[in-house]
């Protein structure tokens, strides 16, 4: 079963008085199966957050449907298995850590003990042990991620919806908020996330959505878009122009390829005495290249 | 329904935590002290034969700044949740959104009563100094103007969720004083006014809520005999079916509404 799906979603908010409306999401299709782990990436304004809302149920749809869990999205029985960390919340200023998780806790369905427990596991967990007992409002806004990140995981939710999870978390909790994503992926928990942090994106998620214009651009495995994007280089001097390909830089050339059957052709003809190799090499390729390609073309 | 009521109980507990810390009823009780020290003062003039007159003010006192405060509670509520973005994790529990709005209300109904027992206190505290008597028609005012706060606080949570807080209090506070004040000269109206005028006046006198029906500080000031108790019963009524008319208009917008 998909965790989540939806179809020919279309999202338009109204901007005037006179009924004006702006369309965010323009008949948007994609499924998350089971256990998966999907990036949702795109730049600002692609309508992300739109999405999101509309699968949370924030916000109704012009048409179209969306089903988490196999529950309409926004229906109770859909609320009630997931877990969401809405982007930038700032939460209740004058309730300390363990109050805010008592009370979504609480709203989750929990009983008392069993929030009470959770909640110390949660901020344990998230790297907020000792401090269970302060008031929000002297909290960084890392701090209040971290409390997000732990009221999403209260009642062990079967599926997590992320919006902007990475936001205001300085390098140590973007390592505790990768671990956290990976033993719940291990769980069998399915997540879908937006970010911008690229590197985050490629480290964590089995597939990336990359959504353009309210609509979906891009839809492959990670594992996939790694090998499409692995480069094989070589730098060499040459007495005249090269027989392949290749950029100036400074008193040698440089060459990549896409491939490696590319990349051994043009070793083969690059031949002694013209020729001088001076090093050759594979690299990873940064999903931020694919980003702006696709973006941008 | 269990379920229910315990998410509205969690939500009221909550706000009122959260009002209690950030210091909201600090207004209050510095009012107080102002209260308690000048009505101590007025006592020591020596001036007898005053009570009738500060029990009069006090009361007054009592009446603007209870309905001021319940009016200012209520105001921010879902402003602040939608500026704070609260609601996103709120909505994405099972709740109904009817729910927030009435553990919101509650909330504030229960702060503004915590706020007039405060205001009550100085009052009684000035009417001891001036040895003026307190019969039971005070404390049948209080309850009164308790129930009061139920259509104030309704209607103020539905007004902030199509206006900014401050408009809200302005239009609020407008209306309360409206239905407080001249409720009664509409009937006056209805009579005075030709055919076409009637019926819409007469419309509205039955729509608004009456909240001069909630003050019984002229009664208490001059220490008139207690009300019978049907009239308190059919207040209570009265007021709660104006609260389920206004959270009613309440949950049709916000059941609406893009979050």
């Amino acid at each position: 079963m998909a965790a989540l799906e939806a179809q020919d979603l279309v999202i338009t908010y109204r901007t005037g008085w006179r009924g004006a409306s702006r369309s965010a999401v323009r008949g948007l299709t994609f499924q998350v199966n089971e256990g998966e782990v999907v990036g949702f990436i795109g730049p600002n304004g692609a309508g992300k957050s739109s999405t999101i809302k509309a699968l949370m149920g924030f916000v109704q749809p012009a048409s179209g449907t969306a089903r988490l869990l196999g529950e309409p999205a926004g229906s109770a029985g859909a609320r009630r298995q997931v877990g969401f960390l809405p982007e930038v919340a700032l939460y209740y200023p004058w309730l300390t850590a363990l109050e805010t998780l008592y009370l979504y806790g609480r709203l989750a369905g929990l009983d008392a003990p069993a929030t009470r427990r959770q909640s110390y596991e949660l901020l344990d967990r998230v790297g907020l042990k000792g401090r269970e007992k302060e008031r929000l409002k002297g909290f960084s806004k890392g701090m209040l991620q971290r409390v997000g990140i732990a009221q999403a995981l209260l009642g062990n939710p079967r599926l997590l919806i992320l919006d902007e999870v990475s936001s205001g978390l300085d390098p140590l909790g973007r390592r505790d908020l990768r671990n956290l994503m990976l033993a719940e992926k291990q769980k069998g928990v399915t997540i879908f996330f937006s970010s911008h942090e690229l590197t985050e994106v490629a480290q964590l998620c089995d597939r990336v959505i990359l959504l353009n214009q309210g609509r979906v651009l891009d839809e492959r495995p990670v594992a996939a878009l790694r090998q499409e994007l692995r480069r094989y280089w070589l730098r060499f001097r040459h007495t005249g122009e090269p027989p392949i390909p290749a950029t100036q830089v400074d008193d040698a050339w440089e060459a990549d390829f896409p491939d490696p059957h590319s990349w051994r052709r043009a070793l083969d003809a690059l031949q002694p005495p013209a020729a001088e190799l001076l090093d050759a090499g594979e690299r990873e390729g940064a999903l931020e290249d694919y980003f702006v390609r696709m973006v941008a073309a | 329904m269990q379920t229910r009521l315990a998410n509205v109980g969690v939500l009221t507990w909550a706000a009122l935590v959260e009002a209690v810390r950030r210091k909201d009823l600090y207004v209050v009780w510095m009012l107080a002290a102002f209260g308690v020290i000048g009505g101590a003062a007025l006592a020591r003039t020596g001036v007898r034969g005053i009570e009738t007159f500060t029990r009069d003010i006090a009361l007054t006192v009592v009446n603007c700044l209870s309905i001021a405060l319940c009016i200012w509670f209520a105001a921010r509520q879902m402003p602040e949740e939608f500026q704070r973005r609260t609601l996103f994790p709120l909505l994405a529990r099972p709740v109904e959104r009817f729910d927030v709005l009435l553990g919101k209300f509650l909330a504030v109904w229960l702060l503004s009563v915590l706020a007039l027992a405060v205001l009550a206190l100085i009052a009684t505290l000035n009417l001891h100094f001036h040895q003026a008597a307190i019969g039971p028609i005070f404390w049948q005012y209080l309850l009164v103007r308790a129930l009061s706060f139920g259509p104030i606080a309704a209607l103020t949570i539905t007004v902030s969720l199509v206006m900014s807080p401050p408009a809200t209090v302005i239009l609020c506070g407008l209306l309360t004083l409206g239905g407080t004040m001249f409720a009664r000269s509409l009937a006056d109206a209805v009579h005075e006014a030709g055919p076409v005028a009637q019926a819409p006046l007469k419309a509205l006198y039955f729509l608004l809520p009456h909240l001069d029906l909630f003050d019984l500080s002229q009664r208490a000031a001059y220490n008139y005999p207690p009300v019978h108790a049907w009239v308190l019963g059919a207040l209570t009524v009265y007021a709660l079916i104006y609260v389920t008319i206004f959270l009613g208009l309440g949950e049709l917008r916000f059941r609406r509404m893009a979050v």
